[in-house]
């Protein structure tokens, strides 16, 4: 298996506000992170909240660079990550997607292939021409998902989104976000859902204060984590 | 992927050649075009969609900031310069795309943090949007000089061709200093607010409610009027009056130059640190 992304003792911390800097407070952030990931492997990250989790998925997505240490990798990254950020409420929800589309490097002549594909997975029929503002919480998650998960990367980072929409929407967007990563080289997944951790990912990271406290086969990884974070989330 | 199988690995982020950067910026620019037209869509729909006028506004809000000024000023100083109106006018409309432009590109770092989670495009086409933006609507807003040509009997040259130009200029001297200040803003919020305070000053201190003849009469042409050349306002307002007037700008060549190098500094200066400092301070924002 040919590796497509290294990760070499990376590091960045958060700066601290000045009242705290008297306390000798440790910088929150990511510590000496170091890991491979292979072609077409999948990766989970666990780990309790504030661990550098979505840290350490923003420095592999490029968008911001850490302080030390190297990041190296072949192919495209694209950052799955809250659904709906950057929306517009006065734009339909067409001309959200292309928005969305270009300030994930996409093309116009790329998003324009998939655009239907989009309309029709997010269920929003003739909304999907209508402003934002007129949609309902639910219906802004559909939109979101549907666009967030319409472009097929070489390695993609997913970021915890697969908690929104109603019941049957979240059931179809896992299958949808299943069906992205058997279409994408790698992936990095982070989310605090155990169980499906366990049935997709190939290996997981356990991270705890900034640091990547085990990385190994699923089930050993879950076990390290059980018995390390009494106040673990259940799935 | 398969494809690149046996290519080796890059690093992501890769040490750069500073003085390549500023050539870097204007290739992010035209890279970028579809995305900045895509904001600047946005940003005009979310302003103007539900508004009566519409974009209407764009003509309307200058014209009405002028007949105040021009009221105000009369009032205090009393002018007889010919075509005063016009003059206010011109100088409400530049002042107004700078400081739109210069506090916009400064606090874009902050205004697009939510963005920042995932977009993976140039930061500073986010500043470069709203220059744009600003631009357009300094570029419709000319259409209230018809009014002023006919009443002030006017006639058109080739030299109203430059007014686009020396808005452009303007666009973008503002766009680089706010490019020079918008990393430190987001580590200094303090920033912001000096950079209102300042932009206030600089409404006296650039020639809306003057002109350059009038300081030249007031002031002469000693080291007062070589620091008010340091103002990137000066040379693009007149300029601009003197092409609607078919009259000389009065600006010595040293304003010129200093225009030229206030220009290309900022421009030089404004892309380089916000490249080196903007990934960072997006931690901040």
């Amino acid at each position: 298996m040919s590796i497509v992304l290294k990760c070499e003792q990376v590091s960045v911390a958060y700066p601290l506000p000045r009242k705290f800097r008297k306390l000798n407070a440790k910088p929150a952030g990511v510590h000496d992170v170091s890991f491979e990931l292979g072609e077409g492997e999948v990766l989970g990250i666990i780990g309790k909240n504030g661990s550098g989790k979505s840290t350490l998925l923003k420095m592999l997505a490029g968008i911001f660079p850490p302080d030390q240490g190297e990041i190296l990798m072949r192919g495209s990254v694209s950052l799955l990550s809250g659904v709906g950020v950057g929306f517009n409420g006065e734009l339909t929800g067409r001309e959200n997607c292309y928005l969305y589309g270009a300030l994930m490097g996409r093309t116009k002549e790329q998003i324009d292939t998939l655009i239907d594909e989009v309309k029709a997975f997010s269920e929003l029929e003739h909304f999907f021409d209508r402003p934002l503002r007129m949609y309902s919480s639910g219906m802004k998650s559909r939109l979101g998902i549907s666009v967030a998960t319409a472009f097929r990367p070489d390695i993609l980072l997913i970021d915890e989104v697969l908690g929104v929409g109603d019941a049957s929407f979240r059931e179809k967007s896992k299958k949808r976000v299943r069906g992205l990563i058997d279409g994408s080289g790698s992936v990095i997944i982070v989310s605090h859902s155990l169980a499906m951790m366990a049935s997709i990912c190939s290996r997981v990271m356990v991270m705890d204060d900034g640091k990547a406290a085990f990385i190994g086969a699923p089930e050993e990884a879950l076990a390290f984590y059980s018995s390390d974070f009494n106040d673990l989330n259940q799935d | 992927m398969e494809g690149e199988a046996h290519k080796a690995l890059e690093p992501l982020w890769k040490a750069k050649n500073p003085l390549l950067v500023p050539i870097r910026a204007v290739m992010d620019l035209w890279n970028e075009r579809n995305l900045i037209r895509l904001l600047v869509k946005r940003d005009f729909t979310s302003r103007y969609r539900r508004a009566g006028l519409g974009v209407g506004w764009a003509i309307l809000e200058p014209l009405l900031l002028a007949a105040v000024y021009t009221f105000i000023f009369q009032i205090l100083v009393g002018t007889d310069r010919f075509a005063y109106p016009l003059l206010v006018f011109i100088g409400a409309m530049f002042w107004r795309l700078f400081s739109t432009v210069l506090s916009s590109s400064s606090n874009s770092l902050i205004a697009s943090r939510n963005l920042f989670q995932f977009a993976r495009v140039p930061k500073s086409i986010f500043a470069a949007s709203s220059a744009v933006m600003a631009f357009q609507m300094a570029f419709l807003s000319m259409v209230s000089i018809l009014p002023f040509m006919w009443y002030y009997d006017l006639s058109v040259t080739w030299a109203y061709l430059m007014i686009p130009i020396w808005l452009g200029l303007t666009a973008l001297v503002a766009w680089s200093m706010g490019l020079l200040l918008a990393p430190v803003a987001t580590k200094i919020p303090d920033i912001m607010h000096g950079i209102r305070f300042l932009l206030r000053v600089g409404f006296f201190l650039s020639p809306v409610m003057w002109t350059y003849d009038m300081f030249g009469r007031r002031f002469g042409d000693g080291w007062l009027a070589a620091l008010v050349q340091c103002n990137p306002t000066i040379v693009p307002i007149t300029e601009v009056r003197s092409i609607l007037l078919s009259e000389p700008t009065g600006i010595p060549p040293l304003g010129y130059q200093v225009f030229v190098a206030v220009s290309a500094l900022s421009f030089i200066f404004g892309t380089i640190a916000f490249d080196t400092r903007a990934h960072k301070a997006v931690i901040h924002a």
